[in-house]
């Protein structure tokens, strides 16, 4: 140990200022870059662990891991930085006591996603305690001092944790640079426990797992770096904070401060989403992952799945069809839009006994999905429930509407069928043809019909445009030369 | 000779070894569903025993350019994915038209028909990103609706916070080959019929057969901005093709040419329609959509709708739905014509997700009804006017009816002037509540669901117009998590109609429905499903599922 320590050329309180800054700047900051943290207002969240109160046999993180940081040693501050075991009730949340963080030391977009996203951002567990404001603040370290491998990051995936045997141990009394047999001095600052949490941490050389899963997103940090967007503009002021946590992880409001722009203003920031999350060869956004479904957030075009979604749907697809397919194949759509195998969650359990009435109720509305001449009027047909059924098929002796003293004749009864074909025209097509309507509504003479004018008093001013753009529904009724036509032509 | 060809073959081998390999992508997906159950008349009787097989097959290959690391630059694609529908439950005669047997003819049905659901190539990020592409049968979604064309799009991406996109072909329709008539507009029976139903189309003169329908249409959006989304579209699609007009032959009565029909033949509009829609958000506020349809044959706003989420929460949103609608057809169709009134419905909802495992939701509104006069009062009005100027005049003339070819057509009639004037046919409405209620929890290995629903009306048959009610609980659990999946469904609905009451019922139904996925590349799905109401007794159904997606 003593050989060790005489590698390094610091008196021994700027060796322990050093070394606390340097793990404290590592962890906290590794902690930051990676991603970690408690809740806003520091409650414990389900997506972290920032104090496992036992830990069995943990390990340090890998050395190979450990090996990609390739962080400078940070300079050693003047003084000696640690003092008592007082300290040590710092660095264990985010502010001291647990007070809540401040919205504006959060990440930007944490109004609107106040939790950083479990799909995007995996729970970790969290076994250190660092503090950021005296490793920043007081010892005046930068983000680079500890985190210098975040500036030429080109993945999410790099991992951005510094070495501690390059920085910790620069202040701090003892020597990770074999992980697999880290030595301690004898100040304070070097016991395990000093930083490592968990019951006898450090004993038989072990010390509780941090557990930081990769983010599943494409990060290039090195772009940002370049852009001079510093770490706080997506992380939030983390020197402020003592444990930086996963709460500090970004939040995608936030990134559409700079990635929702378009055109020169854009430069790179593109908007599109497969700028930061992982796609599929298709090209739609990977939805999947090990804690859940990916799924748009609430204040997206108002897009979250919400359990009625089912139901409102319909206005955020017509409106931004193309957000859709960003997760969704057309298939997808499809499979319900242009269905052949009921949807059990919008056609539920003997739909077949109650259907006619959801279709005179509109609801839920059969043209979104069928063809009512053709999907619902063969079957109509074949059933024998529709005006036009073949002779075998029909109902002898039964009737679908209303006896015809109050469905057809006059005067217009409240149970007239011209109320329902006003009310809802398309479910009368779905079952009706023309000839059943022209029966009655053509004119008398040479089309046969009834001559009863289903036109409002002042359509004659309205019908010019569709006679001259196809006159066919016109002649349904009338004949070319009906004078009654002379108005449209 | 023989030696050339051995030449050639080689020289193509070494060709296609030497040639650099490309990491294209590839996905052959695909599904199968079985379905066996009864349709029965809504008097009890069974009428059609349905045997269908359905089976879907998708190929798919991404990134034929071979380089796909670069996330925005050119990529090219192929999809295609095609269909049979078969119902081994029709019946002879049903489909293919013998002019001596026609007794149970349905006019474009088929036993299994087979379309292409879509099949097209595509470019991405061609020019820089400033231009993508597609060349086939393809899908456009916005604001006009879900709509199917083969032919080309063209998309021209600027830097300026717009896109412009133009598209032109054939609409997909019904009777065409390898088509399906759920892309058409509405209101046109239209399908394919062979030679001998050609020649005696005039007994279905309603029915069209199908017929190229030219298309086109532009489009304009706003492109990268992501809290902003509003495009304008514009599609026009063309009739072709024979159709009768007269739907009855001409009378004896007009002598020469009496007992044929009259067509009209050529080009001629089938839909000509504009949209705007608008989504846009402000991530601590809330979002706001909206947008319109007009016919622009038809002459109106056919649709239009606004809705507005209040995020009062990061857990809990409000909001508010209205919708304007107003059917409207193809321009063949006469329904146009019957066409007055819109219906227009009006909801708030509040959606929340207390924990990470439970959320619900609920929305309560009202649909409205319009109509041109009165429904409750018009009768008696209408035999006021017309003379009957005695409560016992009136009450003959409610009860007996009147002489209808004179109260519909004879504009001297006293009947028929009520009927046309503009006092009378003051817009009227009825109204209907509407509520749905929608909860799910879920837990590691499973989840429950429930759905429920009333939308009923008030007052007598003149405003009311039935009610439906009911819900859905409906779970899933693995037993052997990652391979097995036990599911259930019980639903239990009530509903009245005032036009037929004598089909009033309360039902109840169950699902239950194995799963089972014994590899990564598929599974299966069973389900039995047992449907119980007084109208119909006890009805069953079994419905097998397997889905399929093999990729690299």
């Amino acid at each position: 140990m003593k050989a060790m320590l005489g590698t390094k050329r610091f008196r021994r309180g700027e060796r322990f200022g050093t070394m606390f800054l340097a793990l404290a700047c590592v962890l906290s900051l590794l902690l930051a870059l990676s991603g970690s943290g408690p809740a806003v207002a520091q409650t414990a969240t389900p997506a972290t662990t920032a104090v496992p109160s036992a830990v069995a046999s943990g390990a340090v993180p890998s050395p190979e891991a450990l090996a990609t940081a390739t962080a400078a040693a940070p300079p050693a501050p003047s003084g000696n930085a640690h003092t008592n075991e007082e300290d040590r009730s710092h660095g264990l949340q985010a502010m001291h006591g647990g007070a809540m963080v401040p919205l504006a030391l959060m990440p930007p977009g944490t109004n609107a996603s106040p939790l950083p996203s479990d799909r995007i951002f995996p729970p970790q567990q969290l076994t250190i305690r660092f503090n950021h404001t005296k490793h920043v603040k007081e010892l005046q370290q930068s983000c680079k001092s500890c985190h210098p491998g975040a500036y030429d990051s080109t993945r999410a995936s790099d991992y951005l944790l510094p070495s501690p045997s390059k920085t910790c141990d620069n202040c701090h009394d003892n020597d990770h640079s074999n992980l697999a047999n880290v030595t301690t001095g004898g100040e304070p600052s070097g016991e395990c426990s000093y930083c490592h949490l968990g019951e006898n941490a450090g004993k038989g050389g072990k010390v509780a797992k941090l557990v930081i899963p990769r983010p599943n997103l494409r990060m290039n940090h090195a772009v940002h770096a370049k852009r001079n967007i510093d770490c706080a503009h997506c992380h939030g002021e983390i020197a402020e904070l003592e444990l930086a946590t996963r709460e500090q992880l970004p939040r995608m409001a936030g990134c559409f401060q700079c990635h929702a722009k378009s055109g020169p203003a854009q430069g790179e920031a593109r908007g599109a989403c497969i700028a930061c999350h992982l796609a599929e060869p298709s090209g739609r956004l990977l939805v999947t992952f090990s804690t859940g479904q990916l799924q748009p957030p609430n204040w997206m075009h108002g897009a979250a799945h919400t359990a009625d979604w089912i139901e409102r749907h319909r206005g955020v697809a017509g409106a931004n069809s193309e957000l859709c397919g960003s997760c969704h194949a057309a298939k997808f759509c499809s499979d319900c839009h242009d269905g052949r195998v009921r949807p059990r969650d919008v056609h539920p359990s003997d739909w077949l006994s109650m259907h006619a009435q959801g279709a005179r109720q509109d609801n839920p509305r059969c043209s979104s999905c069928h063809q009512l001449t053709a999907f619902c009027g063969d079957c109509h047909r074949r059933v024998g429930v529709a005006r036009d059924s073949a002779s075998d098929a029909r109902l002898a002796g039964r009737r679908f509407h209303p006896s015809p003293d109050v469905w057809t004749q006059a005067p217009r009864s409240a149970m007239h069928h011209s109320w329902e074909a006003e009310r809802n025209i398309a479910a009368c097509v779905s079952c009706h043809s023309e000839r059943d309507c022209a029966a009655c509504h053509a004119t008398k003479g040479i089309r046969s019909g009834g001559g009863v004018n289903p036109h409002p008093p002042a359509f004659v001013s309205d019908c010019r445009t569709p006679f001259q753009r196809n006159p066919r529904p016109c002649l349904v009724c009338h004949t070319s030369g009906d004078y009654l036509l002379g108005a449209c032509r | 000779m023989r030696s050339s060809v051995a030449a050639s073959l080689a020289g193509a081998s070494v060709l296609l070894i030497q040639a650099p390999a490309l990491a294209i992508d590839w996905e052959v997906t695909g599904d199968v569903a079985a379905q066996g159950y009864e349709v029965v008349s809504p008097w009890g009787d069974v009428v059609l025993g349905r045997r269908r097989l359905m089976s879907t097959l998708g190929v798919a290959a991404y990134n034929l350019q071979g380089d796909a690391s670069r996330p925005f630059g050119p990529s090219y694609s192929v999809q295609v994915r095609m269909r049979v529908d078969a119902d081994f439950g029709i019946r002879d005669g049903e489909t293919g038209y013998v002019p001596a047997d026609r007794a149970r003819f349905v006019p474009g049905l088929q036993i299994a028909p087979v379309d292409v659901m879509m099949g097209y190539v595509e470019g991405r990020n061609l020019l820089g990103g400033a231009l993508d592409f597609r060349l086939g049968r393809q899908y456009q979604t916005n604001v006009l609706g879900w709509w199917s064309f083969d032919g080309g799009l063209v998309r021209v991406n600027t830097p300026y916070y717009f896109a412009l996109e133009s598209y032109g072909g054939f609409e997909q329709r019904g009777g065409l080959p390898l088509s399906t008539s759920r892309y058409e507009a509405q209101g046109v029976w239209r399908g394919a019929g062979d030679d001998a139903l050609r020649q005696d189309a005039h007994l279905y003169p309603s029915f069209q057969f199908g017929a190229v329908a030219p298309a086109f249409g532009v489009a304009l959006e706003t492109s990268g901005l992501n809290w902003i989304k509003s495009r304008f579209d514009y599609r026009r699609v063309y009739n072709t093709g024979e159709a009768f007009t007269g739907q009855f032959a001409f009378p004896d009565s007009i002598g020469p040419g009496s007992g044929g029909y009259e067509k009209v033949d050529g080009l001629r509009i089938s839909s000509d329609r504009i949209g705007y829609s608008l989504s846009a958000f402000l991530d601590d506020v809330g979002a706001l959509r909206g947008g319109f349809v007009y016919d622009l044959y038809f002459g109106n706003i056919t649709r239009a709708f606004v809705s507005a989420d209040y995020f009062a929460s990061s857990k809990t949103t409000l909001g508010i739905d209205a919708e304007y609608f107003l059917p409207s057809f193809d321009a063949d169709s006469i329904f146009n014509w019957f066409t007055h009134n819109p219906s227009a419905s009006a909801m708030a909802r509040i959606a929340s997700q207390p924990s990470r495992s439970f959320q619900f939701a609920a929305q309560a509104g009202t649909k409205l009804w319009l109509t041109e006069g009165d429904p409750a009062s018009w009768a008696a009005a209408q035999c006021a006017a017309g003379g009957y100027a005695t409560a016992e005049q009136v009450s003959q003339c409610l009860r007996f009816g009147v002489d209808s070819t004179n109260a519909f057509t004879d504009p001297n009639n006293a009947l028929y002037a009520f009927a046309r004037s503009e006092e009378s046919r003051k817009s009227d409405l009825s109204a209907d509540l509407v509520a749905n209620g929608n909860a799910s929890y879920a837990w590691y290995s499973g989840k429950a669901d429930l759905r429920a629903m009333v939308q009923t009306g008030f007052g007598d048959a003149a405003t009311n117009r039935g009610r439906r009610a009911g819900g859905t609980i409906s779970a899933q659990q693995a037993i052997v998590p990652g391979l097995f999946w036990l599911g259930g469904r019980v639903s239990t609905y009530d509903w009245h109609d005032p036009l037929r009451p004598d089909r009033d019922a309360t039902s109840f139904g169950y699902v239950i429905a194995p799963e089972l996925q014994p590899t990564q590349f598929g599974k299966v799905r069973v389900e039995w499903e047992h449907e119980m109401n007084r109208l119909v007794g006890h009805r069953f159904r079994i419905l097998g599922l397997l889905t399929m997606r093999v990729a690299p």
